[in-house]
């Protein structure tokens, strides 16, 4: 089972600089995702770290370049933007990339929002498709009632409706976020992690006080650890704990601990 | 076409004796300000330290022990207010969170667990991000000490800007339910109280949290001269 560190653990830096952290730290295998500062020099710092044996998968609005381009799949897109966005994850080897289920405004409609993000995922199924990367939705969760939006993809019964609706898409199941889940059981766990391997993309993991996606770190009382066992061979863990301006010794610790959990 | 210097000549002239009129004594008036608010200072100093060193004798005393609050009018108030404010409940909370109007009534008021607030300091995050966006964090920590055990509450955000158009505060209604309450039940957990005291514990020491952050805010009183021209266009 590979262990990816998401660059989202270690934000608020350049990739360079975050790159260099994990690179140290003896990492390997990274997922880009939101968390950097955007620069003009990312795209060469994940180049760079890519020729020396760095390997990527790539998650929702990663930083690539100076602008960050934050998007909502339930919303209409520009499609060029994801052409690029292919091209580029192509170019650089990747063959995993994921996004978030869309969200809506409260005072809109769950089922409209719903029917925009499927007709999005068709569409970007295809973009990746014809690039020879395959494409992941992740498990979201119910957001606080203050919030004014909602997350779609956030409940059992509409992923599993999803599944139906999008079969030839994967699935990425976001521990963390299901700890957020109104639903929640280890049944549960075991049954969105029973699904057949080729279905599922990557597991991310992080811990939260099951209120509010606050990627902290794993600990003995992380709630899905005693289930460990059973998680499926082969599909790749992401990590997204937070280790924000930590010593690389510490991001090593880290990412070294959560590897022998997920390897015993 | 008008050639440029007869277009602007006349305003220029006029910008001109407007300048050489009213500029003196707008100077004047700024000195004379600066003057008469050193003044004001120098007056004012013993009683902004005065002010400074009461805060200090209170938020000592928040450390000791906040409960000294309890039977305060402004807590009183604080917790009213709080009961009327439409509630941002999240799912579960409803049944959970609930206090009585008057402090002294609470279970912290009659319990022997001394709780200690500290360390209150504000943070700026200028490279703050979620799952999805960037933003500008504005957030705060402080110390719990719960008996002799002290912990920090984790990081409480305040307000999120997104960007010019957008940005998101926590209300304080939010950063007690949605955030304190929940640090709080957490460090109760190993205390060996009941379980239906120690939700109620968590509950009444968030609220009180929520309050002395009202106080922790407190900075002494200065004279301060506001005045803009532009105010009246």
């Amino acid at each position: 089972m590979q262990l990816y560190l998401s660059l989202s653990a270690y934000g608020g830096v350049s990739t360079r600089e975050a790159l260099t952290i994990f690179w140290n730290a003896g990492i390997r295998y990274v997922e880009l995702a939101i968390g950097p500062r955007p620069d003009t020099d990312s795209a060469q710092a994940v180049e760079d770290f890519r020729q020396q044996g760095m390997v990527y998968r790539a998650h929702h609005a990663f930083v690539c370049s100076a602008r960050h381009y934050p998007f909502n799949l339930a919303q209409p897109q520009d499609w060029k933007y994801f052409e690029r966005l292919a091209d580029y994850l192509a170019s650089i080897g990747v063959t995993a990339y994921s996004v978030h289920g869309g969200n809506f405004c409260k005072t809109t409609e769950r089922v409209l929002a719903y029917t925009t993000f499927v007709e999005n995922i068709h569409r970007l199924h295809r973009v990746c498709l014809t690039r020879g990367i395959a494409l992941g939705v992740e498990t979201m969760y119910p957001t606080l009632t203050n919030s004014t939006v909602e997350n779609l993809l956030d409940n059992a019964s509409e992923l599993a409706q999803f599944c139906q609706d999008v079969p030839q898409v994967k699935i990425v199941v976001d521990l963390a976020h299901l700890n957020i889940w109104r639903d929640k059981t280890e049944i549960l766990l075991n049954e969105w992690l029973g699904l057949p391997p080729e279905k599922l993309l990557e597991i991310h993991i992080s811990d939260n006080d099951g209120r509010q996606d606050i990627h902290s770190r794993i600990t003995a009382n992380t709630w899905w650890l005693s289930q460990i066992t059973n998680f499926p061979k082969g599909i790749p863990l992401v990590l997204e704990s937070r280790l924000n301006r930590l010593p690389v010794s510490v991001v090593q610790q880290e990412y070294d601990r959560i590897a022998a959990l997920t390897f015993r | 076409m008008a050639d440029s210097n007869s277009l602007f000549s006349l305003y220029e002239e006029l910008v001109q004796d407007h300048s050489s009129q009213f500029d003196p004594q707008i100077a004047s008036l700024q000195e004379l300000v600066i003057t008469r608010m050193q003044a004001i200072r120098d007056a004012e100093q013993s009683l902004v330290e005065a002010q400074a060193i009461e805060l200090k004798r209170i938020t000592d005393a928040l450390a000791h022990d906040a409960r000294c609050l309890l039977s305060t009018p402004g807590l009183r108030t604080f917790v009213q207010e709080l009961k009327q404010t439409k509630s941002n409940n999240w799912y579960t909370r409803q049944s959970e969170f609930s206090i009585a109007e008057d402090p002294t009534t609470w279970l912290l008021a009659m319990l022997k667990l001394p709780i200690g607030l500290s360390n209150y300091q504000t943070h700026e995050d200028l490279n703050g991000y979620d799952d999805e966006r960037n933003f500008i964090g504005y957030s705060y920590t402080l110390s719990l000490k719960l008996g002799s055990v002290e912990h920090s509450i984790n990081e409480i955000p305040l307000k999120r800007i997104y960007n010019v158009n957008e940005c998101s505060e926590t209300s304080i209604k939010g950063q007690i339910e949605d955030y304190i309450y929940g640090d709080v039940k957490y460090l109760l957990r190993d205390m060996e109280y009941p379980e239906e005291q120690k939700q109620q514990l968590a509950a009444e020491i968030s609220t009180l949290i929520g309050y002395s952050l009202k106080i922790f805010a407190l900075k002494p009183r200065r004279a301060i001269f506001n005045y803009s021209s532009i105010e009246e266009d």
